[in-house]
């Protein structure tokens, strides 16, 4: 992903996500900045208490996310599946350890009671109307829809995932789930006031392909330099990074990629990356056209 | 008709290309402003043109400044290390002992080893040996994980009771383990005194059936008497030497047996990094006091080495913990207080190296054929060997791993 011109991403995670960033931290093995999630909570049968316990037990264990997933995957056509009070008693024990919380949500009722509960951000939102739209640009709670990559890459890679709830059911959930996924973020590209991120749920497959998100969502009608700043400023302001990430400013970060071509005019100039430099050091360096 | 399916073959390669890197196919050029092509051969303003994974053409350069412009550096062929450790790290607690690490903590220790160490310049090294190196070769052979091409031993021949039918075994099972190469202890190690442990008997079995098996074998000894068994009983290469005379040199380079002297890395490195060390098994204070005094026995005997023109020189570093990227050190300390010319020394981490890897076909050397591993370093290295610590590009297969500005 570094290679890609990815120089931070976030991941929904899992505990080996934790020696993996220590490692690229320690400056001596090339990856992306990587903040994670370590262990998401998707256990409906838990107790309040239980799940702010698993919270604090989570960032103890050194998350920099919390996440949680308060409906069903999309294969198995997203119902909600934490009540809303599980679902606050996550969101509200993460603000008090200092954490944000990334909340997995299709169903309309899941988005309302994840906006309605403070969770820092809202993933997927397949199933969204105007009114979840709407609710979520009040309570400025950011919004990462994916468009562009998460089941483009399950179908180009049907074989490689079959089994579980990758069956037949499911990849017809998934197949149908991408023009939904384009009516909705064409709906919500109406709500100027939210604050749309850029993220791609990038499984097996996808890693270092993250800018098909952002050339889709320009296909969709998004504007260039607002896809960008998804990419980059907004991101940053949703993991709590704005003030070193994100935007090219004395004082921030030297994260910085060159790419051949003007992406305003042709947004596919972001899969040409040339130049990868991330904290001042450089990682990717060839001719364009390589 | 063979015309036909060349042309189909090319409408499917282009094709398949569509939305991925469509301009792969097209060779790149380097522009060299002097180029040493491994063999001891250096040439000015060179154009390297590299087609796929491999060098395709070479040529004057003219006034043409090629799709990599190294016009003020010295290309040369990826440096080669026969003898490093690739597994070995400091851990958690900065130790050598690695003490409370999970396997996903250590697989990562060993990426970042081999990151450092393609970056430094090195290509291609030899690992002695454990089983992780196997699916870190087999990482890095995917071509995401950046590392230098890695060949490994996977274990190493230790124990001094095996019979020699035993040892045929051992050789077996770690060929089939998916080992490059053997490698057997002969003699203990330099903090014990070096003394020989396998019988003569116990070597020409081991190396015996690993040349039956189609492997080299890599033998660590210190005493003159083990070089000697290890010589005339065919094995591939001789590792360390510290204590041989010009007799066991002469014998080694009669019998066509690679030589590995490690004198400026490994012992520096063990002195430079005591407290991580220091406790650990025989590295005490004996230990260390032989360590020490080891460095100029080393030197002076790497000195007589030079003098057998016919012996077969090759560049091994032993690299351990701690000295992983700086593999270099080894060739700058043979020229600057060993007295090697600093061509020869180039030779021996390039194409003699590749020859004692039986990879002289395939890399240590630029020309025509050969894989595109190639590196490009600020500064002449045979004015200057220091160089070679220089290094500002990094290609290997053709994919260019590193391209700095000089001095960064």
């Amino acid at each position: 992903m570094l290679m890609a011109g990815f120089t931070t991403v976030q991941s929904i995670g899992a505990p080996s996500d934790v020696p993996l960033r220590d490692a690229i931290a320690r400056g001596k093995i090339p990856g992306s900045r990587l903040l994670t999630a370590v262990d998401p909570i998707r256990d409906i049968a838990m107790t309040l208490d239980q799940i702010r316990a698993h919270v604090r037990k989570t960032a103890a264990g050194g998350a920099d996310v919390i996440k949680i997933f308060a409906s069903k995957s999309i294969r198995e056509g997203g119902g909600q599946t934490l009540s809303d009070q599980q679902i606050q008693a996550a969101c509200g024990e993460a603000r008090a350890q200092g954490k944000r919380v990334w909340v997995h949500a299709h169903s309309a009722p899941s988005v309302r009671a994840s906006t309605l509960a403070g969770c820092t951000t809202i993933t997927h939102g397949s199933q969204i109307t105007d009114a979840e739209a709407q609710l979520m640009a009040e309570r400025a709670t950011f919004f990462e829809p994916q468009t562009g990559l998460l089941l483009q890459n399950y179908l180009e890679n049907r074989a490689h995932f079959s089994g579980g709830n990758f069956d037949d059911a499911g990849f017809k959930f998934m197949e149908e789930g991408i023009p939904l996924n384009d009516a909705m973020f064409k709906m919500t590209l109406k709500h100027k006031g939210l604050k749309m991120t850029m993220g791609t749920d990038a499984v097996a497959g996808a890693h270092g392909q993250n800018a098909r998100e952002i050339i889709q969502r320009v296909k969709l009608g998004q504007s260039p330099m607002d896809a960008i700043m998804g990419a980059t400023s907004i991101n940053a302001e949703a993991m709590g990074l704005s003030d070193r990430i994100g935007s090219l400013a004395p004082g921030m970060e030297a994260d910085l990629i060159a790419v051949d071509g003007d992406p305003l005019t042709d947004i596919t100039a972001l899969r040409r990356v040339v130049l990868v430099v991330k904290g001042g050091v450089v990682y990717r360096n060839v001719v364009p056209g390589r | 008709m063979r015309v036909q399916y060349a042309v189909s073959t090319l409408a499917v390669g282009a094709l398949l290309s569509l939305g991925a890197a469509a301009h792969a196919q097209q060779p790149m050029t380097v522009r060299a402003g002097m180029l040493l092509d491994g063999r001891g051969g250096f040439q000015r303003n060179v154009l390297v043109t590299i087609d796929g994974s491999k060098i395709a053409r070479m040529g004057d350069a003219g006034a043409q400044p090629g799709t990599y412009d190294f016009s003020r550096l010295t290309v040369l062929p990826g440096l080669i290390d026969t003898h490093v450790h690739i597994g070995a790290h400091f851990g958690k607690d900065g130790r050598a002992s690695n003490a409370g690490e999970s396997d996903g903590e250590r697989a990562l220790f060993h990426a970042e080893n081999a990151y450092t160490v393609l970056m430094s310049g090195f290509t291609t090294v030899q690992s002695i040996g454990q089983p992780t190196d196997v699916p870190l070769r087999e990482a890095i052979a995917r071509g995401v994980l950046p590392g230098p091409r890695l060949l490994t031993s996977v274990r190493q021949l230790t124990d001094t009771k095996l019979a020699p039918d035993q040892i045929r075994q051992f050789v077996q099972k770690t060929v089939a383990e998916g080992a490059d190469l053997i490698k057997i202890f002969a003699s203990k190690s330099i903090r014990e005194g070096g003394g020989q442990t396998l019988t003569d008997e116990q070597i020409a079995a081991a190396c015996g059936e690993a040349k039956a098996q189609g492997k080299r074998i890599w033998v660590h000894a210190q005493a003159a008497s083990a070089v000697r068994a290890s010589a005339l009983a065919g094995c591939t290469a001789v590792a360390h030497g510290s204590q041989i005379g010009d007799a066991d040199a002469d014998l080694m380079a009669k019998r066509g047996t690679f030589f590995e002297p490690n004198i400026g890395l490994v012992s520096q490195n063990y002195i430079e990094n005591r407290p991580r060390y220091f406790g650990i098994g025989n590295y005490d204070e004996a230990g260390f006091k032989f360590t020490e005094d080891g460095i100029p026995l080393k030197l002076s005997m790497f000195k007589m080495a030079l003098k057998h023109k016919d012996l077969k020189i090759i560049m091994g570093t032993d690299s351990v913990a701690g000295a992983h990227g700086q593999s270099a050190r080894e060739i700058i300390y043979r020229v600057q207080v060993g007295g090697q010319a600093p061509m020869d020394a180039i030779v021996a981490a390039t194409s003699l190296n590749a020859n004692a890897l039986a990879l002289q076909d395939r890399i240590g050397t630029l020309a025509p054929g050969m894989e595109a591993d190639l590196i490009a370093v600020d500064g002449d290295p045979l004015a200057d060997i220091t160089a070679l610590r220089r290094v500002v590009a990094v290609i290997k297969g053709g994919a260019v791993y590193r391209n700095v500005a000089a001095g960064r």
